[in-house]
């Protein structure tokens, strides 16, 4: 069984979750974030959140894959001063929602003096809801910035444990792991990490505290990322026992600190039953639907 | 500043043999505070410029930080916001001008961006050009940062880095930025140094762009 702990699944297809589902994938993690250009009001935010958790998580169930999602003002749109503390008003009570596992996607991106505010904001929303986080890293100047990603979290007083710090690479795994965080790499096609760079890295740091995802949005990016670096690991001699350390038990176990589902239950295939609508629409268009449940 | 306006005026006149139809119907939209009927207007400029939309021309010297590159488009609409804002409280302009630029499709906002240095006092609009470089469109991202002296001119250090590391990110070439050389510092060297680090223990190629502002400076 694979868990994809960060995947974008409003931007991609019913083919994508069939093959992923082909691919062993049974969980999967989608943290809030921004649509590839700005919104200009609020309210889309609020509708954006309603999507995760209803129409998303019912395409997922219909292809046996369990749907989480995380909750959050990502750090790009927190700069727009304007909408920043309406979204923070919806998310004190989108937090309370069933199905959501953290507050998440949040953290700097340009490491604005606005991004620092509601980054630091959506942590203690975090402490008072007693979720974990999901921390986006910035992709300029990556160091620096999960550098400072770590100092702002140590200075919040969230444990380490609860913190999954994402999209690592060679430069700054070492100190998220030290830091008592967990560490989150993306599996990208050309940019952020790939294949045999995180065999590499299983290879020297273990599966301890480590986790790996697709991040796949709407741009150039693959949905089949973590069971094809699963592969990769074990064709490199990673055993299978790590492996499904880092691909399944890690993130059940992070975002199992939520309380908000039940681990055992985790483990049991979701039946799927293709004739079940969401509010009378149907993924399917005329085919045959699949059903295990008698 | 009458000067430009009557420049950029007579420009249009000259080179669009339909603008005194366009004017009439700006009048219109132009007669109260703008309005959805201004917007729309501003949205449908290169439809109404036709074949012409896309010209560029040698702008009159009295705009100065007119480019090569801007079009027919980008004046037109350069001339309605010299309109409009007028007739926007000046407090309110800057976050005016804001709201077009996020409503604005991308050739809207492309040609905010471009005429962004030839508004009277373009510091206040700063704004909108940091909001500019957090797009994923790169014509809207160069708009800003290439052949553009807003973008050097006015961008404070933070945004300013930022943006070219950006640049980098999106193979957008660095002899485009106006005026970079003067912009380059310690901290900017840094970034580009980290990155340069970072794409070795990644084993992947160090962009040239990279590779000079690290060693900027460097004797």
């Amino acid at each position: 069984m694979l868990f994809d702990p960060h995947i974008h699944m409003t931007s991609r297809t019913t083919d994508d979750y069939q093959a992923m589902a082909d691919a062993g994938i049974r969980a999967i993690v989608e943290p809030a974030f921004w649509l590839g250009q700005p919104r200009t009001h609020v309210g889309s935010f609020e509708d954006y959140f309603l999507a995760l958790l209803g129409w998303e998580r019912f395409r997922a169930a219909q292809f046996g894959i369990r749907h989480l999602c995380t909750m959050g003002l990502n750090p790009k749109e927190s700069n727009n001063a304007r909408i920043a503390d309406g979204v923070m008003e919806l998310l004190r009570l989108y937090v309370e929602k069933d199905g959501v596992v953290a507050v998440g996607e949040i953290g700097y991106d340009d490491v604005t003096p606005a991004e620092e505010k509601y980054f630091a904001a959506q942590i203690e929303l975090a402490k008072d809801a007693g979720l974990p986080v999901l921390i986006h890293t910035p992709h300029r100047d990556k160091k620096r910035g999960t550098d400072r990603t770590l100092a702002l979290v140590k200075e919040s007083g969230i444990a380490p444990e609860l913190t999954l710090v994402d999209h690592n690479n060679e430069e700054t795994i070492a100190s998220v792991l030290d830091a008592g965080c967990w560490a989150g790499h993306s599996i990208y096609p050309n940019t952020k990490m790939d294949e045999p760079r995180m065999v590499a890295l299983v290879q020297k740091y273990g599966g301890e505290r480590i986790l790996i995802n697709s991040a796949a949005d709407w741009g150039v990016s693959d949905p089949l990322k973590v069971p094809k670096t699963a592969q990769a690991m074990k064709s490199a001699g990673v055993s299978v026992e790590v492996v499904d350390t880092i691909c399944w038990k890690n993130p059940v176990n992070f975002f199992a600190q939520s309380g908000r589902f039940d681990v055992a239950e985790f483990g049991v295939d979701l039946p799927v039953d293709q004739r079940q609508l969401f509010q009378g629409n149907s993924v399917l268009r005329g085919q045959a639907p699949r059903t295990d449940v008698k | 500043m009458p000067g430009p306006e009557l420049a950029l005026r007579k420009l249009l006149e000259e080179r669009w043999p339909e603008s005194e139809r366009f004017f009439e119907r700006a009048a219109r939209d132009l007669a109260g505070p703008p309005a959805l009927g201004f917007r729309a207007l501003f949205a449908s400029v290169p439809r109404r410029l036709g074949k012409a939309a896309g010209l560029t021309l040698e702008s009159p010297p009295e705009l100065l930080a007119a480019r090569p590159h801007c079009t027919l488009t980008d004046y037109v609409r350069l001339w309605l916001l010299t309109q409009a804002l007028p007739q926007v409280p000046p407090a309110e302009q800057p976050g005016w001008l804001l709201q077009l630029y996020e409503a604005g499709e991308m050739g809207e906002q492309v040609s905010i961006l471009r005429v962004l240095p030839l508004l009277p006092e373009p510091a206040r609009f700063l704004e909108t050009g940091v909001q500019a470089c957090r797009t994923n469109a790169r014509d809207v991202f160069e708009a800003i940062v290439c052949e553009n002296s807003f973008f050097a001119e006015h961008f404070p250090p933070l945004n300013f880095n930022q943006a070219i590391m950006k640049a980098i990110f999106m193979d957008v070439p660095l002899r485009r930025v106006e005026r970079l050389a003067a912009r380059i510092t310690p901290e900017l060297s840094r970034m580009a140094q980290s990155y340069e680090s970072e794409r070795r223990a990644a084993g992947r190629p160090v962009p040239p762009d990279a590779e000079f502002l690290a060693h900027h400076g460097a004797t």
